[in-house]
């Protein structure tokens, strides 16, 4: 019965991260709109008049 | 940042009228190419650039903090003015070219605050006016020339047409003016006659 218990829960958390990542930008710091392609985040930026941010950074 | 800068309420505040991204350039082949376009060769490298793609400012390292996140983009601008204010209180124009970014990008920022400040002490100094009003008109034209194909691009046609008529429009003898009347006749949008020229 825990062994059962234990997996659902292994599970429901691996769907949950799997889904996530499908919404994109999970791996990013929560709070923000981050967008993921320059070319839309270029194309937002201009027609709403915003600045646009962009953080390059190293994982390595 | 991941963990000091991105977290924090303020930091939030700040970047939330921003288009935001975080790109790592071993991430594919495209955020390679913006790296190389963008002349990254440290990290973190953080970018901002204006709603017509120029650059507004870069800041090489991380910023760990709500001050030196924030400041990391305000203080730049700011001691610009102090130094030239000091060394000429005259000289309007240098002044309006460091407080015009603060107040116009930064203004939910304390620098931009202050920068407000600043910018009503200095509207007696008539060369700060001029370049002011240089500097507001050339905004205003960059913002629309980027922003009437970027509406078309999003399919918000109303939008866009209103943006190419304001060109056309505010700025008609411009080139950017000429293609956006091109653009009116184009799209059915009707043109407003110029004003009658006065027989004296």
């Amino acid at each position: 019965m825990r062994k059962t218990v234990v997996l659902a829960l292994a599970a429901a958390f691996a769907t949950a991260a799997i889904a996530g990542d499908k919404k994109g930008g999970s791996k990013h710091p929560a709070g923000y709109a981050w967008e993921e392609n320059f070319e839309n985040a270029k194309t937002r930026a201009a027609a709403e008049g915003k600045i646009i941010f962009i953080d390059f950074y190293s994982d390595g | 940042m991941d963990a000091e800068s991105y977290p924090l309420d303020d930091v939030k505040k700040f970047l939330e009228p921003m288009v935001v991204m975080k790109i790592n350039p071993n991430g594919g082949k495209e955020n390679k190419k913006l790296a190389e376009q963008f002349e990254v060769n440290s990290y973190p490298r953080l970018i901002m650039l204006k709603p017509n793609g120029e650059q507004l400012h870069v800041v090489k390292g991380g910023l760990k903090g709500k001050d030196q996140f924030i400041g990391g983009w305000t203080t730049h601008f700011w001691n610009a003015y102090v130094g030239a204010s000091n060394a000429k209180p005259q000289d309007g124009k240098v002044a309006a070219q460091n407080l015009f970014p603060l107040v116009t990008w930064f203004a939910h920022s304390p620098m931009g605050a202050q920068a407000k400040d600043a910018v009503k002490q200095m509207e007696g100094n008539p060369d700060f006016k001029t370049e002011w009003e240089a500097l507001t008109k050339k905004n205003e034209f960059d913002t629309l020339v980027a922003k009437a194909p970027a509406l078309m691009k999003l399919g918000k046609k109303d939008d866009a047409k209103a943006a190419y008529k304001a060109l056309a429009t505010d700025y008609p003898d411009t080139k950017e003016g000429k293609d956006a009347a091109a653009m009116c006749k184009k799209l059915g949008v009707k043109l407003d006659a110029p004003p009658p020229v006065e027989k004296k």
